[in-house]
């Protein structure tokens, strides 16, 4: 939804279904990556390499290749890309063998 | 400019139950913006802020989201008095990273350098506007009023800056300070770890405008600690770690960015 004048209906469901709260803990998640997003695209950010291995493919399946900001990362290639596909499923445990220790 | 005094009663308004630690963390960045930084003047990072709500009813960027190259049109932003405190360059950045997120580039950056801008001011400029704006969303999502910004502290900025072999220079337009450059003064950047990823990295070149980036990251999405942690729910939260996760890949595909 990007519609501004559909706000206070989604705000009436979200209060209705999760609770006031929640929906206060979901507009700071909103505001979070509002600004996320903006500082990562206006720095030129490249995904970290442990993170773009693991989700290689992902990025086509969602469709996101064709953003404009996609550029700011470098393609990785077909080899790296499919060996990321492979591990996939071990996912979780592969993020912590990848990344650096101690890394955030 | 359009600025009152530091409020002491941030959200009280609200018909929703606002966390205090949302309250402590909006309140003391209004303090830290209001403040000198090390490229900026607290009057002038105040312009910066206020650019930031301004720029989401300015004309000239409606227009051009309109076009097909963000560089399609061939006009600049007509400074107000506040626009006039920080220059063209630096209102005309300003506005493509809150109205046109999609569509930045190396240029923004090359022609804020080319007008005069340091690395510094860029970057602390990036961060107090995307600080500005998290604020701001998080209101308007509650369908609140914003909260008006403080009255500056005068002082010039304080011209601090990193040594340039603590930088790692061409993983982004701007220079970082290097994955294991948290040492020193700046000990506290990556919460105590070695090291760090690039969104960490992002504002480091300016140590302030990180650790802004933290006190606020703390309260609307996670601690550095639990970010990693994605089994775990986080603490005093009233969604979980999923529905986090969702709103944030929404949002994200929204400004479609690929980060």
């Amino acid at each position: 939804m990007t519609d501004p004048d559909q706000l206070p209906e989604a705000r009436a469901a979200v209060v209705d279904r999760l609770g006031e709260a929640a929906l206060v803990d979901a507009a700071g998640v909103i505001g979070a990556f509002q600004r996320m997003n903006r500082l990562a695209d206006a720095t030129g950010l490249p995904v970290d390499k442990p993170l773009a291995v693991l989700t290689a493919g992902l990025d086509d399946e969602l469709g996101i290749q064709g953003f404009y900001t996609a550029q700011h990362s470098k393609r990785l290639p077909w080899v790296v890309r499919k060996l990321g596909q492979m591990m996939r499923p071990f996912g979780s445990v592969m993020m912590k063998v990848l990344a650096p220790k101690n890394d955030v | 400019m359009r600025a009152e005094a530091a409020p002491s009663f941030f959200l009280n308004d609200s018909p929703y139950p606002i966390r205090e630690g949302v309250l402590e963390a909006y309140r003391e960045l209004w303090q830290r913006f209001s403040q000198p930084g090390d490229s900026w003047s607290g009057a002038q990072r105040l312009a910066i802020a206020q650019e930031t709500r301004d720029a989401r009813n300015c004309d000239l960027c409606i227009r051009r989201k309109q076009q097909l190259s963000p560089y399609g049109l061939d006009e600049s932003h007509v400074l107000t008095e506040t626009g006039e405190l920080i220059g063209a360059t630096a209102v005309d950045s300003i506005h493509r990273i809150v109205t046109d997120p999609a569509r930045l580039s190396r240029r923004m950056v090359e022609d804020a350098r080319s007008s005069g801008l340091s690395d510094e001011q860029i970057v602390e400029m990036i961060g107090v506007a995307c600080v500005t704006m998290a604020v701001d969303e998080h209101y308007r999502a509650l369908g609140l009023d914003l909260e008006p910004l403080p009255e500056p502290v005068p002082g010039p900025p304080s011209g601090r800056r990193l040594s340039e072999d603590r930088l790692e220079v061409g993983t982004a337009y701007v220079p970082m300070l290097a994955r294991d450059g948290a040492v020193g003064e700046e000990a506290d950047l990556w919460s105590g770890r070695r090291t760090a990823i690039h969104i960490l990295r992002a504002l480091s070149l300016i140590p302030d405008a990180l650790r802004d980036l933290t006190i606020l990251s703390n309260e609307q999405y996670l601690t550095l600690e639990e970010a990693p942690a994605f089994a775990l729910q986080p603490k005093g939260r009233a969604i979980d770690r999923l529905q986090m996760e969702l709103l944030a890949t929404r949002v994200s595909q929204v400004n479609e960015c690929f980060y």
